[in-house]
């Protein structure tokens, strides 16, 4: 089980040196000299040699990156343009809104998807497991940003039960979360429907209903933890997911979170910010992939 | 397939309801009477109905003007991107499938490393490196799904490369570059169908969220993503500057998605169990 876990972490790591090159020099592909951004316009030209310098613009681009990943795992990821701030500080104060958000989204689809594809599959064919099929169509296929904006409209706007936007209080994350939630609402449906019905079919199934066990039992007790082993991989890889869509989330709901910060920082071409943001947040979700994979294994006794 | 297709009603649902929205993007600028981009100040906030038969926005443009220009530009805009990343992606998962070595480690470490990238995140990137503008936009999410189709194709071509017509061919002295293009491309083509069936919509929701997030550029434009983001300052005033954007692009997206769904089960019957949102359906925006 250790073994496997180590081999998992350890095949990360290419992943994620390959993912800060990428971040890295695609920025650098960005015409305009970086020492003369920092510097502004008008700077005179001693400044910005000095920044230059002060930089290591002046080393070549494969030390510059070496020095940039050296500073990164020291969780030095230098300093917004735009602010002068230090930009790990920033993600620091963000990065947990962002997991909140991400987390409570999951915990609804979880909270909705279970019950739901549990009717849906003990009344196969049923209008319920037809209504499932619609609510789960309608789910993929509505952008995150247009179901955020139309819960905005009924709830916050018109109705005035949940705040429109901002992350004061415990209240305002309900709407974010829920449209976030929505897209996985429908994947854990279909996929636990799918897997109870597979194991359904199943001898150790049949055999319990044979000896009588109540229905009820049946599913929650026999059917419902293989089935439920492939939804729970689905889960974990649609928090990874979220992480990626919650920048749309906190986009409609102006949740301070990592993604916001991002799309403000393209704005202002604020590109150590953008290189910190999407960096954080790669690196979360291929963190995310690998625990699950180590999760499955852990729940899968077949696949250690 | 045609025969699948005919008995599968909620594919030909989608169908025609894509077949509509097409036309519509066709012919309707030249059959809506207004100008899409021509403000009036006179006529701000109009409801729908009267002679703006959608209303008019904050500018006072005419809505359904708007709205049938933004289904050129979504329709036009997810079809490009995922042309664009069928161009990069099946010749890449060709060359690292069936060529292997030394070239399939290259190809699949950078399509591993892009496929990190979380949701629209990649697309994102690529929009802050060439920067804010439409046709960026739609070069940024077709780079961005090209990986996935990389990934498909190399998985196809290994299977297909074992073939006895494969090994065939090779006996009788084809080239390799010959191989992969008249007997290796052939039988990866119902793959790459299916996917990139399933995927368009999630390249046209893309598209849209970035505009959202207005990595658009020109904010005149009549692009729905862009719309909805103008229309949400105005959700208390004049809600239906947003929604109506808004529901055109979950029918059009809806369409696409009962549409590629039927292509699949036509093209490949034993999948139909599970639907899209069980396999191909990507998290776009």
């Amino acid at each position: 089980m250790l073994h496997m876990l180590l081999r998992r972490v350890l095949r990360t790591i290419p992943v994620l040196l390959g993912i800060s090159a990428l971040v890295f020099f695609s920025l650098r592909l960005i015409p305009g000299d970086p020492a003369l951004i920092y510097a502004g316009d008008q700077a005179p030209g001693e400044l910005v040699e000095k920044i230059r310098s002060d930089l290591g613009l002046n080393k070549p681009l494969v030390t510059q990156y070496a020095i940039f990943l050296q500073r990164a795992v020291g969780g030095d990821l230098g300093t917004s343009i735009r602010t002068g701030q230090p930009v790990a500080a920033e993600l620091a104060r963000r990065y947990p809104l962002t997991l909140v958000l991400a987390a409570a989204a999951i915990l609804f689809s979880i909270a909705v998807g279970l019950p739901l594809g549990i009717l849906a599959a003990v009344r196969k064919g049923q209008w319920v497991d037809k209504a499932g099929v619609v609510v789960a169509l309608l789910g993929v296929s509505a952008p995150t940003f247009l179901v955020g904006m139309i819960l905005q409209l009924a709830l916050a706007v018109r109705l005035g039960w949940l705040p429109v936007a901002g992350s004061a209080t415990w209240q305002h994350l309900l709407l974010p979360a829920v449209s976030l939630g929505v897209f996985s609402v429908a994947n854990v449906t279909r996929l636990l429907r799918a897997s109870l019905l597979e194991v359904f079919g199943e001898d150790f199934v049949r055999t319990a209903r044979a000896k009588g066990v109540p229905e009820t039992f049946v599913v929650l007790r026999h059917a419902l933890k293989p089935a439920f082993i492939p939804t729970v991989t689905i889960i974990g890889l649609q928090f990874g997911a979220m992480l990626g869509a919650s920048v749309f989330a906190e986009a409609v709901f102006a949740w301070p979170g990592v993604g916001r910060y991002l799309v403000q920082a393209i704005a202002f071409r604020d590109y150590p910010v953008v290189q910190g943001a999407v960096l954080l947040l790669a690196v979360t979700y291929v963190a995310v992939n690998a625990a699950v994979d180590a999760f499955y294994g852990w729940l899968d006794p077949r696949m250690r | 397939m045609w025969k699948h297709l005919r008995r599968d009603y909620a594919g030909l649902a989608g169908l025609l309801l894509l077949a509509a929205i097409i036309l519509a993007a066709m012919l309707g600028p030249g059959v809506v009477l207004h100008d899409p981009l021509q403000p009036n100040l006179q006529e701000t906030f109009l409801p729908p109905g009267g002679s703006h038969a959608l209303g008019t926005d904050q500018l006072g443009r005419d809505l359904l003007a708007r709205v049938v220009a933004g289904a050129r530009v979504s329709l036009g805009g997810g079809l490009t991107a995922l042309a664009l990343s069928l161009v990069l992606g099946v010749p890449a998962g060709l060359v690292a499938g069936y060529a292997g070595g030394r070239a399939d480690d290259v190809i699949m470490s950078l399509v591993e490393v892009l496929m990190s990238f979380p949701g629209a995140l990649l697309a994102i990137l690529a929009v802050a490196v060439l920067g804010p503008s439409q046709q960026h936009v739609v070069l940024a999410v077709g780079l961005a799904s090209a990986p996935a189709f990389a990934r498909l194709v190399r998985g196809s071509a290994l299977a297909v490369r074992e073939q006895e017509y494969v090994v065939a061919a090779t006996a009788l002295g084809a080239t390799p570059s010959r191989i992969a293009a008249r007997h290796v491309l052939p039988g990866c083509i119902t793959p790459i169908v299916v996917i990139a069936a399933l995927r368009l919509g999630t390249t046209i929701v893309t598209i849209a969220g970035l505009g959202f997030l207005g990595l658009g550029g020109d904010p005149v434009r009549p692009e729905w993503g862009a719309m909805l983001s103008q229309g949400q300052e105005f959700l208390r005033r004049a809600p239906h500057i947003a929604l109506i954007p808004g529901g055109a692009m979950l029918l059009t997206v809806l369409s696409v998605n009962l549409f590629g769904d039927a292509v699949a089960d036509a093209v490949n019957p034993r999948t139909q169990t599970r639907r899209a949102w069980g396999r191909g359906a990507q998290r776009g925006g």
